[in-house]
């Protein structure tokens, strides 16, 4: 299915959150994830499933002043 | 000495603030805040570069450190209060530094809808560090929004003039029954003694340390800078003159 990934179109096989971070080669405790504009804690990443054309924002805190 | 700064409850004994952005390696940051003592650091939030792959400035930064996420890349009120929220809700805690920039040359804040912002954050509780175009109306307004502190920009991001803005600094700071954090632009120790001595509660570097040849010797550096600053503040400094004033008697002379 095609969903919106941080602004872009983006075609994936993941069924959940926490499919999708793990498709993506990330590590889930250093992320942040926004589902459809808002925050989604880590306990229901498994749980929250993946819908056609759902906005997907993955995030992390990087280095800034 | 018991010369303690209080801001959203929380209690400081170092006046230097810092920032994660700019070190060419991130394993420099814990050092550099062992050496400089800091309390607080700045961090930011990015979209995770999946071809790069995630970045977590975090693991770098200890424990005990208070960490001030900022809003950096927001251009407006909504843009700043929707990172605030994703950074509280992702255990960042309840400080927030606003940065609302559209002008791209200087990187100038916009202080209209900072204050928006604030107004907003401070009521959901958060411990709002607005970055403020130095203005002494604007701080009052800021006061009235519930900030926790103003922070005026010395000079613009990263170009390390120092106190160009230093005489409406000085102003904010002598009117404002807050916390004033010069932010930006502070290039040299000697700048941030200079708006220790002018009664600023703190100073907050980042690049000066970050792009240092050494930035944990800098990092030391700007500390005992500020604490200079500060004793000097706080000990109250003798007026200038425009002639001399003789340090030794002038009688007796031998002649």
């Amino acid at each position: 299915m095609e969903i919106i990934l941080n602004g872009i179109s983006y075609r994936t096989n993941s069924e959940s959150i926490f499919g999708l971070i793990t498709e993506k080669g990330l590590n889930p405790s250093t992320v942040v994830v926004e589902f459809n504009g808002s925050v989604l804690k880590k306990e229901f990443w498994k749980d929250q499933t993946i819908a056609e054309n759902d906005r997907i924002e993955v995030l992390n805190f990087v280095g800034g002043g | 000495m018991n010369d303690i700064l209080k801001i959203g409850g929380r209690e400081f004994t170092n006046r230097l603030f810092t920032g994660t952005g700019k070190f060419r390696s991130r394993s420099l940051i814990p050092e550099m805040l062992k050496a400089s003592g800091s309390e607080m650091i700045t961090v930011a939030l990015r979209r995770v570069d999946f071809d790069a792959g995630n970045e977590n400035i975090l693991e770098f930064i200890p424990k005990h450190i208070t960490l001030l996420p900022n809003t950096s890349g927001a251009r407006n009120c909504d843009e700043a209060v929707r990172i605030a929220r994703i950074a509280r809700e992702a255990g960042m805690g309840d400080f927030i530094k606003i940065e609302i920039i559209t002008e791209t040359k200087y990187l100038m804040p916009d202080n209209d809808e900072t204050l928006k912002a604030t107004k907003i954050l401070a009521a959901e509780g958060f411990i709002v560090l607005p970055y403020v175009m130095p203005d002494l109306t604007y701080s009052y307004k800021l006061v009235d929004a519930g900030a926790a502190a103003v922070m005026p920009l010395g000079s613009a991001i990263g170009s390390n003039r120092g106190l160009k803005m230093k005489e409406i600094i000085e102003m904010i700071i002598e009117n404002i029954d807050l916390p004033v954090v010069v932010d930006a632009g502070i290039g040299r120790p000697s700048q941030a003694a200079e708006a220790m001595e002018l009664g600023a509660d703190a100073v907050l570097v980042n690049t000066a340390i970050s792009i240092a040849d050494d930035p944990v010797g800098m990092g030391r550096a700007f500390s005992m800078a500020v604490q200079a600053g500060r004793l000097a503040y706080l000990a109250r400094m003798g007026e200038e003159s425009k002639t001399a004033n003789a340090s030794s008697p002038l009688t007796g002379f031998l002649r």
